[in-house]
């Protein structure tokens, strides 16, 4: 018996193949015998290019202010997002180091270009890399990108500092990053991976 | 005739047998199950459990002051937030450092057991465990990400320095492991097993 393998959906949950045209108008359903979350295609929206533009901007200029700042003696102590990582390979914690580079520093960077490489592509003739290098690399730095995870670092670590040095203050960086993550959060929620691919 | 579709696009595919081939969209290996999955899985979470001994042991920062240096594990660490009434503080960093990776371990190793052993967890119950697991992954990386903060910004030589511990190293495999090990199991082998039996 032949089946129309465009109206099928496999459950990654359980492996259970479903009829797609039922729930075509859902966005989101569930897996009628394991319960997981079944996303269904979705259109590609610009607004995920210029979200993923802003993120890298904002990237940049986050880069130049310090997060968290406080006064000891007269002493200025400010934390940067690269200074994090560069005192773990100054204190020779390698490992660490190159973990924290890449999950909050070139996973989400990567991940924003990947969609402006998609959308280049797609529209333009330009073509610098494979589709699937594309999606595939979408997918990879969406999943490894902790950004969101560093900013409540970024909040327990005030709250830390403030016990042991009042003059702790939230730097403009860090507000800086507050908006980014909200422009990152919408590049990849606008996002669809398998357009690439443009069937 | 059966179905099979590719994990990465998601192009559904109606095949003969489900022997392996090349997706036709993304240039993929097909496969009807993940390969090994259990296996490689299931050795990336016994690595993370002996990995997660020093991490619990051994100091995860060195706080220096006035010449003085006092190194504390993360256990130590929750302690003394206690010790200055830090409630909300004490409690994030033992939730992230210490329970997540210790569900994470616990819940992985017994979707794996239940696979040869017969339990009483029905497969909903260990899809629901697993997606929690995969959701709260990456949250454990908090007490990394507050050691190399304070690292960076704390530093008066011998008058008030933070440096990182050897823990640090060891817990952010913990983490990392334990990602990797959930991201390469393949659910849907619960529910094959079952079949199976």
């Amino acid at each position: 018996m032949s089946v129309d393998t465009n109206k099928v959906i496999e459950c990654y949950g359980c492996g259970l193949f479903i009829d797609k045209p039922s729930v075509e108008k859902k966005k989101l359903f569930k897996c009628p015998r394991c319960n997981s979350k079944i996303s269904l295609d979705k259109d590609h929206s610009f607004d995920s290019l210029y979200y993923a533009i802003s993120s890298l901007l904002l990237f940049a200029i986050l880069n130049i202010y310090p997060i968290v700042s406080l006064n000891v003696n007269d002493n200025i102590l400010k934390a940067t997002l690269i200074g994090t990582v560069s005192i773990l390979f100054e204190q020779n914690f390698f490992v660490v180091a190159l973990i924290v580079f890449f999950t909050i520093i070139l996973a989400p960077v990567l991940n924003s270009l990947a969609i402006i490489l998609s959308f280049i592509q797609m529209h333009t003739r330009f073509k610098l890399f494979t589709d699937t290098v594309l999606h595939d690399a979408f997918h990879f730095f969406k999943q490894w990108g902790f950004i969101e995870v560093f900013i409540i670092s970024i909040i327990v670590t005030y709250i830390k500092l403030i016990g042991m040095v009042s003059s702790t203050k939230f730097d403009i960086g860090f507000y800086v990053m507050l908006v980014y993550i909200f422009c990152f959060y919408m590049s990849n929620v606008k996002f669809e991976g398998k357009n690439v691919f443009g069937d | 005739m059966v179905l099979i579709s590719c994990k990465n696009c998601h192009k559904v595919y109606q095949r003969e047998d489900y022997s392996s081939f090349v997706c036709t969209r993304c240039n993929h290996k097909v496969r009807k199950r993940i390969k090994d999955s259990l296996q490689v899985s299931l050795a990336l979470v016994v690595s993370a459990i002996f990995l997660y001994i020093p991490a619990m042991v051994y100091p995860m920062m060195e706080v220096t002051r006035f010449g003085v240096s006092i190194e504390s594990n993360i256990i130590e660490g929750v302690i003394s937030f206690l010790e200055y009434e830090n409630y909300f503080i004490a409690f994030v960093i033992f939730t992230a450092s210490v329970v997540i990776p210790l569900i994470k371990l616990v819940g992985l190793l017994l979707i794996f057991v239940s696979l040869k052993i017969h339990t009483r967890m029905s497969n909903k119950t260990k899809i629901l465990v697993f997606k929690f697991i995969e959701a709260i992954g990456k949250w454990s990386m908090i007490d990394i990400y507050v050691v190399a903060i304070l690292a960076s910004v704390i530093q008066m030589d011998e008058l008030f320095n933070i440096k990182g511990g050897i823990a640090a190293t060891s817990f952010a495999l913990v983490v990392i492991f334990t990602m990797v090990a959930a991201h390469r199991f393949d659910t849907r082998i619960i529910w094959d097993e079952q079949r199976k039996s």
